[in-house]
């Protein structure tokens, strides 16, 4: 194929949401015009606190520095990135004045030499002027190997950065990689002015008062308790109309629900409601309950070099033999899970909707073990030239849902011949080489797939991305199949959004076809709001659902 | 609590021509709390064969049934499971950890101890001195960071309630078999040439058997406590198997819809640990001849 | 008495020493780690793991790793936590206040309570109050702390919303009216195993005190009942108490935490709960070291008190 100037860009796996940024570039146009406009005439006094309930502890606020997704929370309020994403899957500018791209020339037709523009009315939460310098650094920061950063991915592609004038930056990479636009949305800007002088990455001053350009200074942390963020009234956008925000530590969900039912919190976040008492919140008076859509994939993931896993009829049994019924009526009540075939989530563009559907038929699994070879025993469990289909499955210990399906399993798969045992552990245990190198037999795992709302797969099925093996990825099924190794490779060397589609279609038939694993559902958060708070809307940009917290407030 | 948390010591005058099990049987709270413990460990033997449902038959149609419907005497748990037949099979588990667990610390304890007692050098010295770092530590933290960072599961449970408990043993032996020592009979089998370990099995052991069985009950107690602990913050017994603390630690998740579901594993390992205190407490007065009083 | 101190002391540091060995030894043997929890985050990679190990000196031999944060807790540089770089003592710090704030009303309760009942329960040995306290203190010393706590919150909390249901204090409350309010709970639950433990030796502390033959002769003088009791009773059974206080220290300690989870109270049980679910090694390492610290010192006062309050022992 002739390589195209413009289609440098596309070169590498890519965000969907840029697409359709790109697709509407008048869009971004219109944004970049509107953008001081955004700001009101007469700015709303902030008034009134918000208390929101965690069941995690925000504990790293440091914006070069690894986070999990409750400290999120608090870094997306504290920090600004040079744009952000919509609810919608737009990239909106923020600290840049417009999203640079080859129309507006921000991107030059190669892909390589980028031109961004920087508001010049931005200040740091200490007084400073936010400038160009603040941009360089940051980036030099998180692409240094030295540097503690959580990822290098994409930043270390970044050459020659060079400050043009307070206002603007530019910089080279080093190849067309699309998808750093997307990765610069998830990059908050850190304080040259502070933070060029600190020689140790790991003093810890920073991270307990950080000073960004967001909505919200950062207030102060009780170890244990809480984190409060405070209304920054010069912020340089619409917003904030609370004049503090909390972020309250409940250490357990049962807790974070009587606390939310009882008033003492106003919304109730990471990780939400857990779904069997969803409807009990419900009917408490005076609060909203949000089902709102995530990323996250359930699955039983098997470990397909197992001798038992390696008979395709094996798996396909199995499938036959789980009542998915039962347990999304019973376990899981309706409307807080959907059940799935796909790997993907379905807000995904290559997502395939007529993937063949699970039907629960006990006697067709039988049949079909039969027919294999799998021949009960003595004590009822099947066994086929001296191996015997027993296998552990695993999850996180203590999350009882999951216990009572592994429970439920047990009951389904014993009746069909198969001895399932339980051996859960804690998360730290079981993400270490437990699960990276693949040493369980079966595992119930909640999966993003999607890097950065990118389809491609090729982390998780690609014969190289298997760590038990020597490879590099997350590949932990061991599921190899050239067939899909080859459609792998097609589907990141071409541009053609339709091509891709038919791709990732065909892939997902033949994973669905093989399984690898077995597909439950894709999750919801279930999280709530007391009545009158308004402003919460998910974001499947973002793994937190308090991204927006300049945009909550109380209605009068 | 730990085993020589009780002061023994008093004026009363000592029944000299009473056996021991006499005694024990006098004192009303020893007698109780043996009653009590014999009644658990028969239902818990015997209850799950005499009853017509099984501990994990599991029915999602009829979760959280109230005590007497449907042929369920104490109704069902979160998966529909008869909760009687799941409280005895639970209590098998707990009562079962319990004296295991004690019979490593007994074990481990009267080895260490009895050595230690018996060798004054350098290795009853370190012994002692390892004795007493491990008792530093406060013992539901030692067992949390254990079971945390172990997979959790019976095997691993018992072992590390065992090996958190052993310590008090070792100091109790020890300073028993010190004690005997100076004795005449243990310098008279020295002088007859004596190994040893004759002397430490034949002699010693036996000598000290009396502190070790109160001390042995007492951690029963302990240990069945100790599980609950575990089972309950989550790091101890996983489903399917139920242990009372692990049927706690699922029950709390409606604890406002079932009640009972909460309340009844509660109360077994009350009972239990209570009568196995009893009766450590009363074997305790009943083998000292000088008895406290009360 | 000064060499006695000294040579307890010297024993003090030993036993620190074999506490670090085993504390350590403990947590290098287990697996996952403080990254595992990043395995699943998208956008990360193995790479990106494997660098941040490196860098937080995970990947260096077990004895290494030892020396180096065995010889900084001898200079009192415990390590940085792994959840938020802060300094491990800083750390505690932060979260002891709450802790020893729990354990002080506990003591309270489990003093002013244990020592009444013992007291009363002994003046009428047998009689109905002696027998309803036995079997209380036997129930009070097998109930499961945690099963306690979750009965307390139950009842005086969702069925007669007399208590808060946990926390130390509402988000902005910081008046000592709510603080109190939120105390009791937690306060009456964690005191309920002390109270009978002093209740108990309490009990048996007058009894033997009263069967000594100094009160009989006394009593045979036609001494006042109540004067006896005071003057010469209490005096000499409450000695052996200053003890007590040492030696339940660790298991009030212990109890804190199984409270502290109950109750969602933001101190050190908390801390020890999350730092073990995060492998954040430096704190727990260091609330293992903190807590034999407490431990050892509390038994070396209780010590050096009682052999300076008992004169018999200061003639040995």
């Amino acid at each position: 194929m002739p390589r195209l100037p413009f289609q440098g860009i596309f070169s590498r796996p890519f965000r969907r949401r840029f697409l359709r940024a790109v697709a509407a570039v008048g869009l971004l146009n219109l944004f970049s015009a509107s953008v001081f406009a955004q700001v009101p005439a007469t700015r709303v006094e902030p008034e009134g606190q918000v208390v929101i309930g965690v069941a995690q502890e925000p504990t790293r606020f440091h914006p070069l520095q690894r986070r999990t997704e409750v400290d999120d929370a608090v870094h997306l309020n504290v920090f600004s990135t040079l744009w952000s994403l919509s609810p919608e899957g737009n990239l909106v500018p923020d600290l840049a004045v417009e999203v640079p791209s080859v129309e507006n020339g921000g991107i030059s037709a190669d892909g390589l030499e980028w031109r961004i523009k920087l508001r010049p009315d931005v200040t740091w939460h200490d007084g400073a002027p936010f400038t160009a310098e603040d941009v360089k650094f940051t980036i030099e920061t998180l692409a240094n190997p030295s540097y503690p950063s959580p990822s290098r991915h994409g930043h270390e592609l970044v050459r020659d950065i060079e400050v043009v004038s307070p206002t603007e930056v530019r910089w080279r990479l080093e190849r067309p990689f699309a998808p750093y636009l997307a990765i610069l949305a998830w990059a908050g800007i850190a304080p040259q002015h502070i933070l060029a002088g600190v020689t140790d990455p790991a003093d810890p001053s920073f991270n307990n008062s950080p000073v960004g350009t967001g909505p919200f200074r950062f207030g102060e942390r009780r170890p244990g308790d809480h984190v409060s963020l405070v209304a920054n009234d010069k912020y340089h956008g619409q917003g904030p109309f609370l004049k503090q925000a909390v972020l309250k530590y409940i250490p357990d969900q049962i807790g974070l629900k009587t606390q939310f039912i009882t008033g003492a919190v106003d919304a109730v976040l990471i990780p939400g409601i857990a779904p069997d008492l969803a409807k009990e919140v419900e009917r408490a008076p005076g609060v909203k309950v949000h089902y709102s859509p995530n990323q996250f994939v359930e699955i039983i993931a098997l470990n397909t070099q197992l001798p038992q896993f390696q008979d395709p009829a094996v798996r396909e049994a199995l499938y036959l033999a789980l009542d998915k019924n039962t347990v999304f009526n019973e376990i899981y009540p309706t409307g807080t899970k959907r059940p799935t075939e796909s790997f993907l989530p379905e807000q995904s563009w290559a997502y395939k909707k007529d993937l063949p559907e699970h039907r629960f038929d006990l006697g067709a699994a039988r049949a079909l073990l039969d027919k294999a070879g799998w021949k009960p025993g003595a004590d009822g469990i099947r066994e086929k030239d001296g191996t015997r289909l027993a296998f552990s499955i695993s999850t996180i210990a203590g999350d009882h849902l999951r216990e009572q399906f592994q429970q439920l399993l047990q009951q389904d798969w014993r009746s069909i011949g198969v001895d399932l045992s339980i051996k859960n552990a804690p998360s730290a245990a079981l993400w270490g080489d437990f699960w990276r190198k693949s040493q369980f037999d079966s595992i119930i795992v909640g999966l993003i797939v999607p890097i950065a709302s990118d389809p491609d797969p090729s982390n998780r099925f690609g014969s190289w991305a298997i760590q038990a093996r020597g490879g590099t990825g997350l590949n932990t099924f061991q599921y190899d199949n050239p067939e899909v190794d080859r459609l792998l490779r097609e589907g990141v060397g071409t541009f053609d959004r339709e091509r891709r589609k038919q791709i990732y279609f065909e892939i997902q038939d033949i994973v669905r076809r093989d399984l690898p694993y077995l597909p439950l559902v894709q999750g919801r958060s279930i999280e709530g709001t007391k009545n009158g708070l308004v402003g919460y809307q998910p974001n499947l940009g973002y793994r937190v659902n308090a991204w927006n917290l300049r945009d909550w407030r109380w209605e009068k | 609590m730990s085993v020589e948390s009780f002061p023994a010591a008093s004026a009363a005058p000592a029944r000299a021509n009473t056996t021991v099990f006499h005694r024990f049987l006098r004192r009303r709270m020893a007698a109780v709390g043996l009653a009590l413990v014999v009644l658990l460990v028969l239902a818990c033997a015997l209850g799950p064969f005499l009853l017509r449902h099984d501990p994990l038959t599991i029915n999602m149609r009829g979760r959280f049934l109230l005590p007497f419907s449907d042929g369920h005497v104490l109704g069902t748990d979160e998966m529909g499971r008869d909760l009687l037949a799941r409280i005895l099979d639970a209590g098998r588990y707990s009562l079962l950890i319990g004296i295991l667990a004690m019979s490593i610390s007994v074990f481990v304890g009267g080895f260490v101890g009895i050595v230690a007692g018996f060798y004054r050098g350098i290795l009853g010295h370190g012994l002692m001195r390892f004795v007493d770092g491990m008792l530093c530590f406060p013992s539901i933290f030692l067992l949390l960071t254990l079971a945390a960072l172990t997979s959790p599961g019976v095997v691993t449970t018992t072992i590390i309630i065992g090996l958190t408990a052993w310590m008090s043993v070792a100091r109790l032996v020890h300073s028993s078999v010190q004690e005997l020592c100076q004795r005449e009979f243990i310098a008279a089998a020295r002088a007859l040439g004596l190994r040893d370990w004759r002397i430490m099995i034949g002699e010693l052991l036996p000598n000290v058997a009396a502190p070790l069985c109160v001390a042995a009950t007492l951690i029963v107690a302990r240990a069945i406590l100790l599980e609950s602990y575990v089972s309950y913050l989550g790091y101890g017994i996983q489903p399917p198997v139920a242990s009372w603390g692990n049927m706690l630690q699922k029950a709390q998740q409606y604890f406002n819809s079932a009640p009972w579901l909460a309340i009844l594993p509660g109360l077994m390992i009350t009972i239990a640990v209570a009568g196995f205190n009893a009766i450590g407490d009363g074997l305790r007065d009943a083998l000292n001849p000088r008895g406290r009083p009360g | 008495m000064v060499r006695r101190f000294g040579a307890r002391l010297i024993q003090s540091v030993i036993l620190l020493w074999i506490v670090s060995i085993v504390g350590f030894s403990l947590l290098y043997l287990t697996p996952g780690g403080p990254l595992a929890m990043f395995a699943e985050t998208p956008g990360m990679t193995q790479e990106d793991v494997e660098r941040l190990e490196r860098q937080l000196g995970l990947d260096q031999p077990a004895p290494i790793q030892y020396l180096r944060w065995a010889g900084g807790l001898v200079v009192g540089d415990w390590g940085r936590s792994y959840r938020d770089d802060s300094p491990v003592l800083e750390v505690i710090g932060s979260r002891i206040g709450q802790t020893f704030k729990l354990m002080l009303a506990a003591t309270a309760v489990a003093m002013s309570v244990g020592l009444a009942t013992g007291i009363l329960g002994a003046v009428r040995q047998y009689g109905r109050f002696d027998r309803v306290t036995t079997i209380l203190t036997m129930i009070a010393l097998s109930i499961p702390t945690f099963w306690f706590g979750l009965l307390v919150i139950y009842v005086f909390s969702q069925r007669l919303g007399w208590i808060p249901p946990g926390n130390a204090a509402p988000v902005g409350d910081d008046s000592w009216l709510s603080a109190l309010h939120h105390l009791i709970g937690p306060a009456l639950v964690l005191g309920l195993l002390s109270t009978a433990v002093w209740s108990r030796y309490m009990r048996s502390a007058v009894l033997e005190t009263l069967a000594q033959d100094y009160i009989r002769t006394a009593r045979a003088k036609g001494v006042l009942r109540s004067r006896l009791l005071f003057h010469h009773v209490l005096r000499n059974a409450l000695l052996p108490m200053i003890t007590l206080i040492g030696l339940e220290l660790p298991s009030l300690f212990g109890g804190a935490l199984v409270t502290e989870t109950v109750f969602t109270w933001p101190g050190m049980g908390r801390l020890f709960f999350d730092s073990i679910s995060y492998r954040d090694y430096p704190v727990i390492l260091g609330m293992l070291i903190f807590s034999a610290i407490l431990v050892i010192s509390s038994n070396l006062i209780a010590d050096t008190l009682y052999g300076v309050a008992d004169p018999r022992l200061r003639r040995r």
